[in-house]
């Protein structure tokens, strides 16, 4: 295990600021997003981004945030990028934002691919799927990067023909399952615990598509599984930040709600659980920076913490709101519907933790601790 | 691909990590498991260590030279408090002097107070306690009722602190005491080092749920204490204690070493009864409790089993996480608030649900009286009131860092 001071992680200013600046690109593509239709082709021609909010991200130059800059990118650690996934996740927008980011991007610049500059600059689509096929925007994608038991893989052009829609809630959210034919079989490293096969679809052969390297060090999975931590801690940084303004000004048996101690309580609880998991995703995403190989473990550790404090959150402080929390006209229905989404995209918390209570037992994990002196627990301290 | 970009992990000098290496093996020659810190022959043991700790010098590493520290800072701190719980060092008897009461004194007492008190007190030559709560102030602090008369050169003390840690065996309390009229809230309370040696104060250890006595009552009765031994002004005894507690809050970068092995030692159990394993290849000591999953059916879930050990996973690494971030924000400066509150309710719920699976897990046998489990599990319960209960910690959340209307 690492030592204290090789852990220490802690956003310089400089950082803090370049998250913070990227609050208002999210708002304007909110806006935009917010004036039209989500979701279907362009009627410019143009193969189908998924709505007006993705171009102004596009123009913002953010989708080449890992590029380096040289490649024309932004040339972000992936820390950096995680502090700044976690502002989208507060103003969610039609799109897959985290899979372009985190992955698309990655995965078409390890292959030099012609697509690439589209796809930073918004014009074209890309897209990722998680272990179990599940992929965003898949109709108009014209790349897909899929997790795969022999490593990662591209796929695409035309796919779109062959995707099955899947039903959600998500307004944001046009969500697809991978054809059968195209999903590489056999577990995928890091998707399912104790070396149980995930889900057998298609045939057992390699899938048709270019495969990839381990993309900066980790792979898709752990990328994706990253990214959308840390926008799930935006999603419940946001719900509390709203229950909290609707408790200081709801006024009821004449003082304000948050003046109550079951409603302040709540919102305490889910407060600590979004710091410890704005922590972990911090730390893990310090993991990712290094190409630490304990970062696959580390990244599923914040996911997990990521889907805690977003059920906290969506629990309390749709609560806390009471009746207007469940109108169709308040923003909350629309960034809870989004959280569910993401609680399980690249596995649900369910999935994660055991592959963590596998890896424990199978002593992965905590092996500097396990050998140790003396067995037992720590003495009590009073 | 690379990435370019200045990276968010903190450069730490070459020094610290030399410092970590030092420690460790310093540790790994040194450490060696002493008597039960709850007898008197094994505190007499305890404050040995702790001047061994001292000559080596590695006791007081972020306290001045001048006091006998070794004038590092909160890093070299965190970063000994870590290698020492991996080491699994013994209790440390002079926590709270370390900690919270000696770097209180260093900013509230005068120069020839510090003198006096701090490097007997770095050295364990001088045991404190904080003498804080009473009877009837235990989350409302600013109720206490402990009287201190003026007369002449000093104080007359008449009162009571009770769950005074250490208190059987401390030479001077950290007392907060009240010099004004009764009931006047924060407003005349006071701060003084009232010696535990002398005439009019009674000690009785509290005999504790897990049948230990590491908590004491202090009656003091017509204790005299000089001016010379009042800490600050006379009516500065509440901001004195906040300052205190400020202390109290920073990072403790031994805390999630602790609870991760708290969850190894029950993964170790786990690990050797479960299906699937041969119990002959159990390796665990002559004499240990014998892990048997079987005593809750034997077909026990291994998944979910499995499940529950990996919530405790990612939220034991949440945890260090968490204060791998505080260390590094107190390291560049950063004065720790609000927030230790924060830590509190996620560390104390976290414990005690680690040792609580352990009791689901392998029934009532695993926590019977004297075994190391049966201590965890009062020990950790009691987290959630000690140093603050859980729903004081929830309401500083919601007043200093959510900014919810009282």
């Amino acid at each position: 295990m690492r030592s204290q001071a090789s852990r220490l992680f802690d956003p310089s200013a400089e950082q803090r600021s370049l998250a913070e600046a990227a609050r208002p690109v999210f708002d304007a593509a909110g806006r935009a997003g917010s004036a039209a239709a989500p979701g279907g082709p362009d009627p410019a021609g143009d193969p189908g981004p998924p709505g007006p909010g993705w171009r102004v991200l596009g123009e913002s130059g953010l989708f080449g945030a890992l590029l380096p800059q040289d490649r024309g990118g932004l040339g972000l650690a992936p820390s950096e990028l995680a502090a700044i996934t976690e502002q989208a996740g507060r103003v969610p927008v039609p799109g897959p934002l985290v899979e372009t980011l985190w992955v698309a991007v990655p995965a078409l610049a390890a292959h030099d691919h012609p697509l690439l500059a589209r796809v930073v600059d918004g014009h074209a689509v890309a897209t990722a799927a998680d272990p179990a096929g599940r992929a965003p925007d898949l109709d108009v994608a014209h790349a897909v990067v899929v997790p795969g038991p022999h490593g990662d893989v591209l796929l695409g052009p035309d796919l779109g023909a062959a995707a099955d829609p899947v039903s959600t809630a998500d307004r944001l959210e046009r969500s697809f399952r991978l054809p059968t034919t195209a999903v590489p079989s056999g577990p995928v490293p890091g998707s399912a615990p104790g070396g149980a096969a995930a889900p057998a679809r298609g045939p057992a052969d390699r899938p048709a598509g270019h495969p990839l390297p381990l993309l900066l060090d980790v792979g898709a999975v752990t990328l994706g599984r990253l990214g959308g931590a840390a926008y799930l801690v935006g999603i419940a940084a946001r719900l509390l930040e709203i229950a909290v303004e609707h408790a200081r000004t709801r006024v009821q048996f004449g003082v304000p709600i948050g003046s109550f101690q079951a409603v302040r309580h709540r919102l305490a609880d889910t407060h600590v659980e979004i710091e410890i998991a704005r922590s972990a995703v911090g730390g893990a995403a310090v993991d990712v920076d290094r190409g630490d190989p304990v970062a696959g473990g580390t990244v599923t550790c914040a996911a997990v913490l990521a889907r805690r404090a977003f059920d906290a959150a969506q629990r309390h402080c749709l609560q806390a709101l009471g009746g207007i929390g469940f109108t169709w006209e308040h923003e909350l229905h629309v960034l809870v519907k989004r959280g569910h989404t993401f609680a399980h995209r690249f596995g649900s918390r369910r999935e994660l933790e055991r592959l963590l209570g596998a890896g424990l037992l199978d002593g992965e994990l905590f092996q500097d601790t396990a050998a140790s002196l003396r067995p037992g627990p720590p003495p009590p301290h009073i | 691909m690379s990435t370019a970009g200045s990276r968010r992990p903190v450069d730490v000098p070459d020094s610290y990590h030399r410092f970590a290496g030092d420690a460790a093996a310093w540790l790994a020659a040194h450490v060696e498991e002493l008597p039960d810190v709850d007898t008197d022959e094994g505190f007499a043991a305890h404050r040995a260590w702790e001047r061994t700790l001292h000559d080596a010098g590695w006791s007081g590493l972020s306290w001045p030279r001048e006091y006998g520290g070794a004038g590092g800072d909160v890093l070299h701190e965190a970063i000994f408090a870590e290698e020492y719980e991996r080491a699994r060092g013994p209790v440390r008897i002079t926590r709270p002097a370390l900690r919270f009461l000696g770097p209180a004194l260093m900013h509230t007492a005068d120069a020839a107070q510090r003198a006096r008190w701090l490097p007997p007190m770095l050295a364990a030559g001088e045991i404190w306690c904080q003498g804080f709560s009473e009877p009837g102030a235990g989350s409302d602090l600013a109720a206490v009722g402990t009287r201190a008369v003026r007369i002449g050169d000093g104080y007359v003390v008449d009162g009571q602190k009770t769950w005074t840690t250490y208190g059987r065996h401390a030479d001077r309390m950290f007392a907060l005491v009240r010099t004004g009229p009764p009931g006047a809230g924060r407003h005349g309370l006071t701060c003084l080092a009232i010696d535990l040696t002398g005439p009019g104060v009674d000690v009785r250890p509290i005999r504790q749920v897990h049948g230990r006595t590491g908590f004491a009552e202090v009656f003091l009765t017509g204790v005299r204490v000089p001016v010379t031994d009042r800490i600050g002004d006379e009516g500065d005894g509440w901001a004195i204690a906040m300052r205190l507690l400020s202390f109290e809050r920073g990072p403790d970068a031994g805390g999630p070493a602790r609870s991760r092995r708290r969850l190894a030692a029950l993964a170790a159990d786990v690990a050797a009864a479960g299906p699937g394993r041969d119990r002959a290849s159990d390796e665990r000591e002559p004499g240990a409790p014998a892990a048997d999953l079987t005593a809750i059916g034997p077909d026990l879930d291994r998944a979910a089993v499995e499940g529950e050990l990996g919530a405790l996973v990612a939220r034991v690494h949440g945890y260090r996480c968490h204060t791998d971030r505080r260390v590094a924000a107190a390291w560049r400066g950063e004065q720790p608030g609000a927030e230790s509150s924060v830590v509190k309710l996620y560390s104390s719920e976290l414990d005690l649900d680690v040792v609580e699976l352990g009791l689901d897990l392998f029934g009532d046998e695993r926590t019977a009286e004297g075994t190391p489990e049966f201590l965890d599990l009062w020990h950790s319960r009691a987290g959630r009131i000690y140093g603050g209960a859980a729903e004081i910690q929830r309401t500083v959340v919601a007043d200093r860092l959510l900014g919810l209307p009282r």
